[in-house]
């Protein structure tokens, strides 16, 4: 299977998307060891703070490091925690599993780890998130060059995907704002709303933009370069497959925001039995359907436009 | 970013200018999907109003860009695209597309007029589609008003295809012919097809 990719500089591909239970890890798993199968250096970092499990994905049962020694300061830099896998190029920062408290990081913790990710050597860095749409998992998922996001066909997590498109695009335009003036602004804006509540990213603007014009046009400028990915999941029989095209379809009516469409993966038994077995999905059944649409949808994000997300924070009101 | 008003038919159902019968055929099948009243990527995010207007927003698009002679209509005196420059005349892309572009491409201006009128008499506009164009223009009632001196109420009375709140036909024609003037349409078409009574 040829994968090729057009850009020589390292990306950072983050894996979200509100809901827990939705298959992001295994996803994740899967994208990181499709790239390095076709001969890319990967780091995978299991960024799921608070419920790290990507390890198992990835056949290891108990990582003699994780991302906690660098939070507490037992390693110096992240090189230290990096973790062979079964797989030739792929590399594992595993997560803290045993520290209730390191969910919730302080800031300059947060850009400190941020910072250091940046710096990793590596082809690409794929970030396993948590669910949920914190401050920490918001941030990382922005600082990353590619934003995937991972549904599955149920209310629930639909619901998560549009909270989390939400709340990440006002984290960006949150972010973007550098200076205190500027985010008292924002904030003036996004609360003046009496009891009606902002649908669109436009109601929000234009109150800025009645309050400060420039302003209002960088912020336009944020959202109009965001774009994100979609991959549903545990598609079954009956599931309406248009669903991820009708989701990229609102996103961009009523919230204002690219959504690209990446393809969906089948529910597939295959996805446990590997699990239970601690064996990753598309080396033990690379010919399993969730493994064959699996290549499909990193085709189609390897082909999709050149990642522009990434950015960084300046500061932060938490 | 666009506001919904703002969408043309096209971007309605994420077509391109060119798109084919059978594109938009597809492109239609997707959006009744996304917006009917069970759709699960409406879940939390929609109101049962706001699936019902998209709804009906598309269904006029659909009707537009389905219908050969209405599409040109709407191509040319609404979204001001040439219909020199693409296909237009023929929605099925197929075999004999090419050989047709090519008679499309070779129609003289005098042809093209006379084409043009004849689409222009088909073109069918009922309130719905006048308040669309209105929209897609982005031209406020309130403008047409101060300018016609033609009353809020009467024009969205046209728009809402409302009868019982307008006067007699005879006064109301006068009032559509402004408005359509004022939009950029030709006011005799548009009288000729806008039907006042249900």
């Amino acid at each position: 299977m040829p994968l090729t990719s057009d850009y020589p500089k390292k990306q950072i591909w983050a894996v979200g998307g509100g809901k827990g239970g939705t298959g992001k890890t295994v996803v994740a798993a899967s994208i990181g060891i499709l790239l390095a199968k076709a001969g890319k250096r990967v780091i995978m970092i299991d960024a799921d703070l608070g419920g790290a499990n990507l390890h198992t994905c990835l056949g290891i049962r108990h990582p003699s490091t994780t991302i906690a020694d660098f939070l507490l300061k037992k390693v110096n830099s992240l090189n230290e925690l990096l973790l062979d896998t079964p797989i030739k190029n792929l590399r594992l920062i595993s997560g803290a599993n045993d520290f209730l408290t390191i969910a919730n990081i302080p800031f300059a913790q947060k850009q400190k780890l941020m910072r250091y990710i940046k710096n990793l050597d590596s082809d690409y860095v794929i970030l396993d998130l948590g669910a949920g749409t914190s401050f920490n998992v918001l941030d990382l998922f922005l600082m990353s060059d590619f934003n995937i996001l991972v549904a599955m066909p149920e209310p629930t997590s639909v619901e998560n995907v549009y909270r989390f498109i939400k709340s990440v695009i006002l984290r960006r335009l949150n972010n973007s704002l550098n200076n205190s003036r500027f985010q008292d602004i924002f904030r003036l804006a996004a609360e003046a709303r009496g009891n009606e509540s902002i649908k669109t990213l436009y109601d929000l603007l234009e109150r800025v933009e009645q309050m400060d014009s420039s302003i209002a046009s960088d912020l336009k400028k944020k959202v109009n370069t965001f774009s994100l990915k979609l991959i549903m999941n545990q598609i079954k029989e009956n599931d309406n497959i248009t669903l991820g095209s009708s989701i990229k379809d609102i996103t961009k009516k009523y919230l204002g925001v690219d959504l690209d469409y990446s393809g969906y993966i089948p529910y597939d038994e295959k996805v446990s039995e590997s699990i239970k077995m601690f064996k990753p999905l598309v080396i033990d059944y690379p010919n399993c359907s969730a493994s064959l649409c699996m290549n499909l949808a990193i085709k189609r994000l390897l082909n999709s436009s050149k990642p522009v997300n990434g950015e960084e924070i300046k500061n932060e009101k938490a | 970013m666009k506001r919904l008003e703002e969408l043309n038919y096209y971007e309605l159902l994420n077509l391109d200018e060119n798109a084919d019968l059978s594109d938009i055929q597809q492109a239609y099948f997707i959006a009744v999907s996304a917006y009917s009243r069970d759709s699960l990527a409406a879940h939390s995010i929609l109101s049962e109003e706001e699936k019902t207007n998209m709804i009906k927003k598309i269904e006029i698009a659909y009707t537009t860009l389905v219908d050969k002679n209405k599409r040109l209509f709407y191509d040319r005196e609404v979204l001001k695209i040439d219909a020199k420059e693409n296909n237009k005349l023929m929605p099925h892309n197929g075999k004999d597309f090419a050989k047709r572009r090519d008679i499309i491409v070779n129609e003289s201006e005098t042809e093209r007029v006379k084409n043009g009128f004849r689409y222009a008499e088909l073109a069918v506009f009922g309130g719905v589609h006048l308040k669309n164009i209105r929209e897609v223009k982005g031209i406020a009632l309130d403008e047409i008003a101060q300018k016609t001196r033609i009353r809020v109420s009467y024009l969205k009375a046209l728009e809402d295809e409302n009868f019982e709140q307008l006067p007699p036909e005879v006064f109301s024609k006068g009032f559509l012919r402004a408005y359509a003037k004022y939009i950029g349409l030709d006011p005799e078409v548009v009288i000729k097809s806008y039907k006042f009574s249900k």
